[in-house]
């Protein structure tokens, strides 16, 4: 009875302070959302990126370079809003400008065609010539895809100029060959000028069948993020938690309580109660919230709600654990904190940890964050059923009830001194 | 004087403090490194961003060999070999961003003039990526496409001037040569940017000065709460009875927070520099950014100090507040992934202006000139933010 009072006193004491509900529900929310809207316009299958700024500078002395800048303009790609222009094409002087253009960040790249651009296709004797690209050091994604698109176009070019000189020196072999062809000769101008014009109307060949997966409208990234955020804030509230212990002490009421007939075994197993609550609270909250106003899918109700107090649980005996051998109050929230923040980094909740070396993967393991990252991504992601997340429930009781085990010794400790 | 002593005081507090050295120095460190890392920042450094493709070659045929070589050619791409089965799966599952088939029968359909069909996968988990690596495969698909597009040209050709023809195989391997040979175009790809060498860290290029950017937060802000908890404790009351005047006290913790922030920024600075970020080429730029950032930040730590009304109320809102700010303004990821909505939202936070300037340094290598109106910006908000702080703080 006196345990239920302790708990249900803790856990309304929380529920009533702004400043932890702050921390425990509308931060999670919020960042979460961001985190969201940021990766968001991934998930529909279409292409995030269009309309990328390219400063465009044609030198070309010839008619092709202009018909390369109105091909490359019209290039289109599927994103969310519909049909739009891959390419925002702004034309410039010269190279030096539209470097500069780059460089102040206002285009992602620049596309220089020289003089001799034309020359170089339709003559088999002119020397090559060059194409540059220049493009932004800091994006990552559209210099790649300006250099595809871009190197695209001209191999499209090229093939034209060379499918005429092979023509030429196929002819040339078989009139070595047989020199009544010899006549053949004086018609090849018009013969390839035909084959050209023919192959333009072609379509191209080779079709890339595209096919997204794990897509579609299961797929949120609020799914991977929500969980992140509410892994990482529910540390601080039952860090919290757990240090309330400690709080009482130095304020006087634990000595206080413990002159009234209470064991300490039933105030310590209050204090666990009212943290374990809290944090089951705040997890349901999220979890609901974000459902009904978000729409994000969790995945099997049974394996979120095992998974919710596994995670709670371990966090709970974690923060024990650090409240039991810290000095103070003090010493317990500074590392509490310590302890949450890198908890959060290295289990992934602020960014996917993919492709890392292994003894990144294996410190991210060693966290509690983790193991509750990867099972309600199995769940929200992956519609994993309950047994599929089974050993990351284990995992996490496993750790809660070790810590726990660790914090009664060092709370004994304390308690009969 | 006695404005200097306030500051001394101030920064002799704060620095004693463990709790501070280790949220303000030893944690950005944590999240610079793990961050960059994550961010595939700390290989070779001078080498390009490479994405996995899975690859099924079940034709093996010349028109598919000479695919692949192209595929191998491209430096972006790094190809792992799988069973044609399994590509769908691994996918899904996220092993890599996308995934190419190319079915039997491929090259004798390209050969014949029939469509040819390739099967490309990519994993909605990985758009991005995935439409990096398929703008690479386009380029592969295209050198071959233009290989047959030669040969079917030069057959054409033979066909009107009844030339007798040479064969499918041997014309794809003349039109191969000619492309290897004598390509009448070249393209040269180049980032611009003044740095000595090439070496940007793809991953603490983003997290050193994103990081910086964050963490500096923390330490305006606690500086702001400080005046709230001065207040509270009524040493503020106490300090105005002294001969001392508001502006002076006020000055002083200001210059305090201002010159913390500077030396926990240096610290972080140096850290990313020891990591291998080149923020040491443009040190006038460097040093406006730095003076002009940490103005801004600690004026936003005095906003802070008037929203919020109890010392306790400034600590859960300081949190709240750097995190949505660092995550908004780009200090978090790249802001180039996120949709232009909040890319345009962005350019009302000074987090986005700090950024863009450090980022002028270390990754454009550019210098004093280019970053002033970034530091001018940052300026702007710093003098918007101290007139209303100053203006509406309550003394008690």
């Amino acid at each position: 009875m006196k345990l239920l009072t302790i708990t249900l006193k803790d856990t309304l004491t929380r529920f009533r302070d702004v400043r932890a509900l702050l921390y425990m529900l509308v931060a999670p929310l919020a960042i979460g959302l961001i985190m969201g809207a940021a990766f968001g316009g991934q998930n529909d299958g279409s292409s995030p990126i269009y309309a990328i700024p390219l400063a465009v500078v044609n030198a070309d002395t010839g008619d092709l370079g202009q018909t390369f800048v109105d091909i490359l303009t019209k290039i289109e790609v599927d994103t969310a809003e519909g049909k739009q222009s891959l390419f925002a094409v702004t034309p410039y002087a010269d190279a030096e400008a539209a470097r500069a253009a780059v460089e102040r960040g206002e285009a992602d790249g620049a596309l220089i065609l020289p003089p001799d651009f034309s020359a170089a296709l339709k003559n088999a004797n002119a020397p090559r010539a060059r194409l540059d690209i220049y493009t932004d050091p800091t994006l990552r994604i559209p210099p790649v895809i300006i250099r595809s698109v871009t190197e695209r176009l001209a191999l499209g070019f090229q093939s034209a100029a060379l499918g005429a000189r092979l023509a030429a020196e196929q002819i040339t072999t078989a009139v070595q060959a047989d020199p009544a062809l010899q006549t053949a000769l004086a018609d090849l101008p018009q013969a390839i000028a035909e084959a050209e014009a023919d192959f333009a109307a072609e379509q191209p060949r080779i079709r890339l069948q595209r096919q997204t997966l794990g897509g579609g409208k299961s797929f949120n990234v609020l799914g991977y993020f929500m969980p992140s955020m509410a892994i990482f804030f529910l540390m601080f509230a039952v860090f919290h938690g757990m240090r309330s212990i400690l709080e009482e002490e130095k304020k006087g009421t634990l000595p206080r309580l413990l002159t009234t007939p209470t064991r300490p075994a039933e105030i310590l197993a209050g204090k666990i109660g009212g943290t374990l609550l809290t944090g089951l609270l705040q997890m349901a909250v999220l979890v609901l919230v974000s459902a009904l106003l978000f729409g994000v899918h969790w995945g099997n109700p049974w394996g979120v709600a095992l998974l919710s107090f596994a995670t709670v649980a371990g966090a709970a005996g974690l923060g024990a654990f650090l409240a039991a051998f810290a000095r103070d109050d003090n010493q317990a929230g500074i590392i509490g904190t310590f302890v949450a923040l890198v908890f959060g980094i290295l289990g992934g909740n602020f960014i996917m940890l993919q492709n890392v070396p292994v003894w990144l993967d294996l410190l991210s393991k060693a966290t509690l964050n983790r193991w509750a990252l990867d099972g309600f991504t199995a769940l929200a992601l992956d519609n994993a059923p309950l047994h599929a997340v089974l050993p990351h429930i284990a995992i996490l009781l496993a750790l809660g009830a070790a810590f726990f085990a660790l914090a009664l010794l060092g709370f004994r400790r304390r308690f009969t001194r | 004087m006695k404005l200097l002593t306030i500051t001394l005081t101030y920064l002799k507090q704060t620095f004693s403090s463990r709790s501070v050295l280790i949220f303000s120095v030893l944690m950005p460190m944590i999240f610079t490194a793990v961050l960059g890392i994550a961010m595939e920042g700390m290989g070779p450094p001078d080498e390009p961003p490479r994405w996995t493709l899975l690859l099924s070659d079940e034709d093996r045929s010349p028109q598919s060999a000479a695919l692949r070589r192209q595929l191998e050619a491209n430096p972006s791409l790094e190809l792992v070999a799988a069973p044609a089965a399994d590509i769908p799966a691994r996918v899904e599952n996220g092993d890599a961003p996308a995934g190419l088939v190319i079915p039997a029968g491929f090259g004798a359909a390209l050969q014949h003039g029939r469509p040819a069909d390739l099967r490309f996968y990519r994993a909605a988990r990985h758009l991005l990526d995935a439409q990096a690596v398929e703008a690479a495969v386009g380029t592969a698909v295209g050198t071959l496409e233009g290989i047959r597009n030669t040969a079917a040209v030069a057959q054409r050709v033979a066909d009107r001037l009844a030339i007798p023809p040479v064969s499918p195989a041997e014309a794809f391997a003349q039109a191969a040569a000619l492309w290897e040979a004598r390509a009448p175009l070249e393209i040269h790809a180049a980032a611009v940017t003044r740095l000595k060498g090439t070496e940007i860290p793809i991953g603490t290029a983003q997290s050193s000065p994103g990081m910086l950017v964050m963490f500096v937060l923390f330490v305006t802000f606690g500086g702001g709460s400080t005046l709230l908890v001065e207040r509270e404790r009524d040493t503020l009351r106490r300090l105005l009875v002294m001969p001392l005047g508001k502006a002076t006290l006020i000055g002083g913790k200001l210059l305090g927070i201002f010159l913390s922030a500077l030396v926990q920024m240096s610290i972080m600075v140096l850290f990313g520099a020891a990591l291998g970020v080149n923020w040491g080429q443009a040190p006038a730029a460097l040093a406006a950014m730095l003076l002009a950032y940490g103005f801004a930040a600690t004026a936003l730590g005095i906003l802070i100090a008037v929203v919020a009304r109890t010392a306790a109320q400034a600590d859960g809102l300081s949190t709240v507040t750097v995190l949505v700010l660092s995550a908004l303004g780009g200090a978090w990821w790249p802001i180039e992934i996120v949709p232009p909505w909040m890319q345009t939202l962005a350019k009302a936070l000074p987090t986005y202006w700090g950024m863009q300037g450090f980022q002028d340094i270390i990754v454009r290598g550019l210098g004093l000139r280019a970053v002033l109106p970034e530091a001018g910006v940052l300026a702007a908000f710093g003098v918007v933010f101290l007139a209303v702080g100053l203006w509406r703080f309550r003394w008690e």
